[in-house]
């Protein structure tokens, strides 16, 4: 019977994530900002009843003396996003406040919040319209990195942007002071009262609020000489960093998904009953996404080198209530919000906390009278062949034993890490342990007391998420302290019939961001030894038999797209060339759980020309510029496209299994 | 020197040029070495023959040449270097051609008989295709390898649907290079009476990806050689009815050489519609003279029926276009097209490489 109290990990109010608790096992070495005391923690925290959020601050002012701000839009809700100090979740007196109130806490990226005069405690309504102007009744929202606002897929008219509003997360971003063409010096941007960090740029009508600014359609006027804008000029002035380049994610999904020349113009005609042989089109778009507005929130540079999306949980929370503040009660029918987002850890069953808040959203705006319907589309991820999942079963006889290799390569600037989750019934038999390619271990039964120096590489203790256990393993940067090469995990007392499962967190870089990060990924050496020699002379669509692997294909889906909420759509891939899934593309289905699973995406959307030719094409940061992308991300805007415009096409290649619907869905879309 | 024997040596860059060494290109040719295709005109081994014929030569006159064979006998053509041979074909080829023009365009006939009129679209429907232009701009990355792959004429892939080869099938890469000579000389007179400007000549927006070549955009020469080549393929070789799949592929693969030209930024789709026509034509013609039993094509581009649909993308294989008929074309087949006994030689010749493959 392990000491409890000395054990660091589960010495912490149950309702910490793994995530949190890692921070403060490890004192927040990974977060230098918040020693600097200008930064809080950021939290996105689950209250256990709608309405505590106010009572929960009063407690930890008066029963523990710690300050604790809320984020907007606090007091009714169940979910909130919460700031507080260091000593707001370390220091002892809070974690019995903690469990009283909160049911699941998770850390973001820490923030440091500005302090503007007039501060608003409720999400401000965006919707203000300019005369003689109602908006449509579609709102197109996107969570991502890089808008082009300027470029001409997106313009209504010369100067004139469909983009409403852009909210930069970024802690670096400050409003622009620039002379318009009297030299009259005027402010671009500001920051934005509720949410109190990054900076929005709006289009007119600016709020009653706001000092006289420009306006993002002010702002382009400004750098439109004879008859042309000087696209560079308009997003380096304002410092839009992340558009720089030829290439950005946001700009290929946010035409993909509102361009005025939809996919389907692009590639020619394709499906049952149409001639392949034929040009494309080319033809402007007549359906709503290619004349809806558009509100855009760019992550953070922070959040974007991070490829894990283990931080940035609050920042998507309060990205899509931004989206949502640009709801007109009286116009908006419909909010379609593409979040280009995805994890491959979690507990894949709907119920980690992100999910939950998504739920909370669609349950939220259902289209009754004020309340839109909103639609979430998420990519199914591209995880499929990254080794970065194992699943086993509970063999018969006591305490079954499962282990495999996890390959940390060299020189990685990044901490590498891996979740393995059970039901929590049969997890109390269970020791996980990690060793090194030198041979030292740690293990989930000998966590090292609080005090000790700082590891290179842990294993947590048992951490209990509802109705699942979970334990996270955590390897420093092998660019530093920690070894490189093939560690081994070894999960022992498996019950008969439990079923173990296994995430590697995805490290390498997202594009545009050049970290020189590596990705970690499983190998099942026993497997490779006897099986594989075998299984490479079996392909079969497109993969590799993997009959027998402890690594698993399938149950790769992102892991805050594993619930089956019906207005959270999730988006596979396929070829075009010949309908088949693309070989990226994640696969269900969510894993056991106590909420309704998801079986496999939703629908695939094509995200391949052909095999030789990955990726689609879309536009990218310039008006002429135009490349291809590859992977999920160019599915997911697709599936939003074809949802602001009902009813969906007829799918094709439906499947009928299990195993197929785990991989395709509900079928083939054509391109959108 | 191989070059040398293709009077299309002039050019290069542009393609047409490419079809030069009409005896050469195709490594069906003569060697480099020496000079004006001589392999031993160099001081040393000159030299030597000249030392040489002193010190072994005798007063011996007894002479061995046979009697004269019979006035341009066609099987004469065996003795002479490819080079020569491509000379020689295109000679006969051009023999009765008149080129003439028709006030809306121009024409080439054999006499009276016409092979291929093609009329010219006006200049709105030119600047009425420059968005087509740039739509298919967006594909130049994916195409690019192909592209200056095919800027030459399109010996690798010609023979990845067929099984052409420089050395097992030289008689077919020597009347391949024939066809493509004679498709170069015809391309560029209808170039030059009908003066098209280029894309590039339209909007500075259009910035090609390879040199616009020097010669006009109307008709495509790289649609015209494209197509000559398909057909004549698809004749030598007896591919029809009933290869319909090899059919098909020389088919897509003409279109596709044709299109990567507009991708590249130096074509319209519409010099790509008159430029399938011609190059049909121009193969029709051609195996004509080489087999007779073929009337003489009599095929038109009706340039009206583009001006009322400027933004007509090319596409053989849709209804409009793939018949060559009408709105866009006109098909009338004028008489019989005399055999010509010295290009036969050469179809016999080049038929012969293919006996029992396609039976």
């Amino acid at each position: 019977m392990r000491d409890v109290k000395s054990d660091p990990w589960s010495d912490l109010p149950k309702c910490f994530g793994p995530y949190l608790r890692y921070a403060i096992v490890t004192r927040f070495r990974d977060f230098a900002l918040l020693h600097s005391r200008t930064h809080k923690l950021f939290l996105l925290v689950a209250f256990k009843r709608a309405g505590s959020a106010s009572a929960f601050v009063k407690a930890m002012g008066r029963d523990a003396s710690v300050d604790v701000e809320l984020g907007p839009d606090s007091a009714q809700r169940c979910f909130a996003t919460v700031f507080t100090t260091l000593e707001g979740v370390t220091t002892p007196p809070t974690a019995a406040i903690w469990d009283a109130f909160v049911d699941q806490v998770e850390l973001s990226l820490p923030i440091k919040r500005a302090a503007v005069t007039r501060r608003q405690h409720r999400v401000h309504h965006r919707h203000h319209r300019a005369p003689h102007t109602p908006p449509g009744p579609v709102l197109i929202g996107l969570l991502d990195d890089g808008c082009p606002f300027a470029a001409a897929q997106f313009l209504r008219g010369p100067a004139s942007t469909r983009v409403r509003g852009i909210w930069d997360q970024d802690r670096g971003k400050s409003p622009i002071s620039f002379p318009d063409n009297q030299g009259n010096l005027l402010q671009f941007g500001m920051i934005p009262a509720d949410f109190l960090y990054g900076v929005e740029f709006r289009r007119a009508p600016l709020p009653p609020s706001a000092p006289t600014g420009l306006d993002l359609n002010a702002w382009i006027a400004l750098h439109a000489g004879s008859g042309s804008i000087d696209e560079d000029g308009c997003y380096a002035d304002a410092d839009f960093r992340r558009l720089l380049s030829r290439q950005s994610h946001g700009a290929h999904v946010m035409d993909v998904l509102a361009g005025i020349m939809p996919t389907a113009s692009r590639v020619g005609p394709t499906g049952p009953g149409t001639d392949n042989r034929d040009p494309p089109s080319w033809q402007d778009g007549t359906d709503p996404a290619s004349s809806a507005d558009i509100v855009f929130v760019q992550f953070s540079e922070d959040c974007i080198k991070d490829a894990t999306g283990v931080w940035l949980k609050a920042y998507i929370f309060d990205g899509i209530r931004y989206v949502l503040s640009y709801v007109d009660p009286d116009h908006t029918e419909h909010v379609i919000i593409n979040i280009s987002y995805g994890i491959t850890t979690g507990p894949h069953n709907g119920t980690s906390e992100l999910e939950r808040a998504l739920a909370a959203f669609v349950a939220d705006f259902n289209g009754t009278p004020g309340k839109p319907r909103l639609e979430i589309v998420l990519p199914a991820g591209n995880s499929d062949l990254s080794d970065s999942h194992v699943c086993h079963v509970g063999g018969p006889g006591p305490g079954d034993i499962c282990e495999w290799v996890w390959r940390l390569l060299p020189d990685n600037p990044v901490t590498c890490f891996a979740e393995i989750w059970m039901p929590g019934s049969a997890a109390q038999t269970v020791t996980i342990t990690l060793t090194a390619p030198s041979g030292a271990s740690a293990s989930s039964a000998a966590v090292p007391p609080p005090g000790a120096p700082a590891a290179a590489f842990q294993v947590s203790s048992p951490i209990v998420q509802g109705t699942d256990t979970l334990w996270l393993l955590a390897v420093q940067a092998t660019q530093d302290a920690a070894e490189h090469g093939d560690w081994r995990i070894t999960v022992s007392g498996i019950p008969r019939g439990a079923e173990m499962h296994a995430y590697a967190a995805r490290s390498d870089p997202n594009i545009g961001v050049r970290t020189g990060a590596k990705r970690s990924y499983f190998v099942d050496d026993a497997w490779r030894l006897a099986k594989s020699a075998e299984a490479d002379l079996t392909y079969v669509d497109g993969a590799f038999d993997d009959a027998g692997s402890l690594i698993r294909r399938d149950g790769t889906l992102n892991g805050i797209a594993t619930a089956g909420d019906s207005n959270v759509h999730v988006a596979g891939g396929y070829i075009l060339a010949n309908g088949r899934r693309a070989a990226y593309s994640s696969a269900g289905p969510a894993r056991p759980g106590p909420l309704t699973l998801r079986a496999g995406p939703e629908f695939l959307l094509p995200t391949d020309g052909t095999f030789a030719l990955k990726g689609l094409r879309g536009g990218g940061n310039r008006t002429g510029s135009v490349f291809r992308l590859i992977g999920t991300s160019t599915a997911s805007p697709q599936l939003a496209r074809q949802l602001t415009n009902p009813p969906l096409p007829a799918p094709t290649r439906v499947p009928t299994t299990p195993g197929e619907i785990a991989k395709r869905g509900g079928g083939n879309l054509k391109p959108a | 020197m191989a070059q040398l024997g293709g009077a299309g040596g002039a050019g290069g860059a542009g393609g047409a040029g490419g079809a030069g060494g009409a005896g050469g290109a195709g490594g069906a040719g003569g060697s480099v070495l020496g000079t004006l295709a001589d392999a031993y005109a160099n001081p040393i081994m000159v030299d030597a023959l000249i030392l040489e014929r002193e010190g072994i030569i005798t007063n011996d006159l007894t002479l061995h040449a046979p009697a004269l064979p019979a006035i341009d006998a066609p099987e004469q053509l065996e003795r002479w270097e490819p080079w020569v041979r491509a000379y020689i074909a295109i000679g006969d080829l051009l023999h009765g051609i008149v080129f003439q023009d028709t006030q809306s365009g121009f024409r080439v006939s054999r006499g009276p008989d016409l092979i291929a009129h093609v009329d010219r679209p006006q200049r709105a429907t030119f600047a009425a295709q420059i968005p087509l232009v740039f739509s298919w701009a967006e594909l130049r990355s994916e195409r690019a390898t192909e592209i200056m792959a095919q800027i030459d004429p399109q010996y690798a892939f010609w023979s990845s649907v067929v099984y052409l080869h420089p050395d097992r099938t030289k008689r077919t890469f020597e009347l391949l290079n024939i066809v493509l000579q004679f498709c170069v000389y015809v391309e560029m007179r209808l170039k030059q009476a009908l003066a098209c400007w280029r894309p590039v000549e339209y909007s500075a927006q259009v910035q090609p990806m390879i040199t616009t070549p020097g010669h006009g955009s109307f008709p495509s020469g790289h649609a015209t050689q494209a197509h000559a080549v398909a057909h004549v393929l698809k004749m030598l070789l007896g591919l029809e009815p009933k290869y319909t799949q090899i059919v098909e592929q020389l088919d897509r693969q003409a279109a596709r050489i044709a299109t990567n030209r507009v991708i590249a930024g130096v074509h319209f789709p519409v010099d790509n519609l008159a430029g399938r026509m011609l190059g049909t034509a121009l193969g029709e013609y051609i195996v004509g003279r080489c087999t007779g039993q073929v009337a003489c094509p009599g095929r038109t581009f009706v340039a009206s029926a583009i001006d009322s649909a400027p933004k007509t993308d090319f596409n053989p294989f849709n209804a409009a276009q793939t018949a060559l008929g009408a709105p866009f074309y006109a098909h009338a087949p004028g008489g019989p097209i005399p055999v010509s006994p010295l290009m036969k030689h050469f179809w016999t010749r080049a038929h012969d490489e293919w006996a029992g493959r396609y039976p």
